[in-house]
């Protein structure tokens, strides 16, 4: 049974845009999503994140309509995902789908449109509008087979924002696309989300770390975390120095004995580096300069320090745990608490 | 509803704009219009046999026919000897045109389940829509490719006597009327086959399957039961077990019904199952 997950902005109610009750699906024995229990708030960019497997598709095809829930319930704004009443306000960028070939990008997108109760007149401008947000306007007449492979995932981005949907589910939007690419896709999905929802499934963490204000996290099939970015990465309570060796165990004893640090936890022999958690009530440049004050003391070299850790690194140490430990996991590594 | 009907306007208005970039209808539209070629440089020759009872050449077409269609060709010169060229086509069109309809028409919906592609329409427009305007589609791609052997018939006949009647037009559009009937159920056959395999292949093979089986049911039943009285009134409420009589008016209601009901009924089937089935 999965654990009901949710948060409310400071003050604010917030109506969730994706609610999930016990949510489950099975393909023949294989368990693809399992007692899923999510509340989505609305106005947010959120990242679904997990390793292959872990349902974040199939996830995403419920939500759409593709696939029906095997057990539990969904609602999608309000409604079931299948119902009229969600056409056009949802859009998705789907995995692996392919547009037409042999057909003008700009057609397809104007079908689309239309689809979506727009007049013939406000499709092309639409179409020719999102073309434009994703710089394809002068490639609009031509089909999606002469694109690269950039461009292909570009019109399919742009096919999803047609019509101005108040729920965009993006899975794998950056998928493939090189540096530059994807930091204008970013840029577009920050512009795009005002006023609106943004579920973006991905691999690239660091993506989402920058563009999201919430990460569900997906692991086999089960919901293991939701929680707002910075409270994932704790960006106030954490503190990583990257050394060029292993610390020596005088170092981590000293860091861990200054009255800020609630503990010290040490890299393994590929990664140097000790991860100390700090009392977050304490001003952030004090805790710095102590902290430093200890390296120099030691005549320690360090290579970066960072506040908060990586989505990257949490995502992988929270699918690392068994069921049932999700939010108390550490580094593999040893610990020295205060 | 409005949004309803203009989204099946959208779909079917747009599946007719891509239809002839479809390889399967664009090939065996050719071969539709080879065939016929043949069909009527044969007509021809039966036409001038028939008007000159001496002609070598149609030996070969005559035997053809008598095969095919189990008729003597020469009890057509009895009754209807003005009329052989159209009575033929009818009955050619009658036996061929479902088989090309379905292979043009079996892949309504089976590649975009496939290839995912339904994935762009089904958040912005409803499943009844988009299987509705397909079929559609579907319909008029069956009633176009009908309508043009029509008109042909029809040129081929002015060319033959140098002159055209009402009768002649009343004929062609009847037949065309008729074969389109008669191809309606195999449509509507394609487009459930086609919701339920998500599969060209599969969709193709079992709709020529059923368009090949379904009328010989009726043949097993017929030979099964062959004394009992009346067994022959049965024969039309099989699909596909028109005769040549719909074109000699002797059209019975069942004619018009048993055609209708069929191809409603797969609709229902077909509707049911696009709508149920998921899209992985």
């Amino acid at each position: 049974m999965g654990r009901a997950l949710h948060f409310q902005k400071k003050g604010i109610s917030v109506t969730p845009v994706v609610e999930t009750q016990n949510l489950g699906k099975a393909f023949g024995a294989t368990v693809a999503l399992e007692g899923v229990n999510l509340e989505l708030p609305s106005n947010q960019i959120i990242g679904l994140v997990g390793p292959n497997g872990a349902g974040k598709t199939t996830l995403f095809s419920i939500l759409s309509g593709f696939l029906k829930p095997g057990f539990g319930s969904v609602r999608v704004l309000g409604h079931s995902p299948l119902s009229p009443q969600l056409q056009g306000r949802v859009s998705i960028l789907p995995q692996d789908a392919p547009l037409r070939k042999g057909v003008c990008i700009r057609k397809q997108f104007e079908f689309f449109a239309k689809l979506q109760g727009l007049s013939p007149e406000t499709a092309s401008e639409e179409a020719e509008k999102v073309l434009e947000e994703v710089d394809l306007l002068e490639k609009s007449f031509e089909g999606p087979d002469s694109l690269s492979h950039g461009m292909r995932k570009r019109a399919s981005l742009a096919q999803s924002f047609i019509g101005n949907p108040e729920l965009i589910l993006l899975d794998e939007p950056t998928a493939g696309l090189d540096p530059v690419t994807t930091q204008k896709v970013r840029e577009l999905v920050l512009r795009k989300a005002e006023g609106r929802t943004i579920i973006i499934s991905s691999h690239n963490l660091a993506e989402l770390q920058e563009a999201c204000d919430s990460v569900a996290i997906l692991n086999l099939g089960k919901l293991v975390d939701f929680r707002p970015v910075s409270e994932i990465i704790g960006r106030s309570k954490t503190m990583i120095i990257r050394l060029e060796g292993p610390p020596e165990e005088q170092l981590t004893k000293a860091v861990s004995e200054l009255p800020e640090v609630v503990s010290v936890t040490c890299g393994d022999q590929g990664n140097p580096r000790i991860i100390i958690r700090v009392d977050g009530s304490i001003d952030d440049s004090e805790v710095d300069l102590a902290i430093l004050g200890v390296f120099k003391e030691q005549k320690v070299r360090y290579r970066e320090i960072r506040r908060g850790e990586s989505l990257e690194e949490k995502v992988v140490q929270i699918t690392k745990q068994e069921p049932g430990d999700e939010k108390t996991g550490m580094d593999s590594s040893s610990e020295l608490a205060n | 509803m409005d949004k309803s009907l203009s989204q099946i306007k959208t779909v079917f208005l747009n599946e007719l704009a891509f239809t002839p970039r479809k390889i399967a209808v664009s090939v065996t539209f050719v071969f539709f219009c080879l065939l016929w070629g043949f069909a009527f440089k044969g007509l021809i020759e039966l036409d001038e046999f028939i008007k000159t009872d001496n002609s070598e050449k149609s030996g070969l077409f005559l035997g053809f026919l008598t095969w095919v269609l189990d008729i003597d060709p020469t009890q057509w010169v009895e009754f209807q000897k003005n009329g052989v060229f159209f009575i033929s086509f009818g009955i050619l069109s009658l036996l061929t045109t479902h088989y090309f309809v379905i292979i043009m028409t079996s892949d309504q919906t089976a590649s975009e389940i496939g290839n995912r592609y339904f994935r762009y329409l089904i958040t912005r427009c409803g499943r009844t829509e988009i299987f509705l305007g397909r079929l559609l589609t579907s319909l008029t791609i069956g009633l176009v490719a009908i309508t043009l052997t029509g008109i042909t018939a029809w040129g081929v006949d002015c060319f033959l006597n140098q002159a055209t009647s009402i009768d002649s037009v009343l004929f062609v559009i009847s037949t065309c009327f008729w074969v389109f009937w008669f191809c309606l159920p195999f449509v509507c056959l394609c487009s459930m086959i086609s919701a339920w395999s998500g599969s060209v292949a599969t969709s193709m093979l079992c709709s020529m399957s059923l368009a090949f089986l379904l009328p010989k049911v009726f043949n097993v039943i017929e030979l099964r039961w062959k004394k009992v009285e009346g067994i022959k009134e049965l024969r039309e409420f099989f699909p596909g077990n028109f005769t040549h009589s719909v074109l000699l008016d002797h059209a019975s209601i069942s004619n018009l019904l048993v055609p209708l009901v069929y191809a409603s009924l797969f609709v229902w089937v077909g509707l049911s199952i696009f709508k149920r089935r998921e899209f992985p």
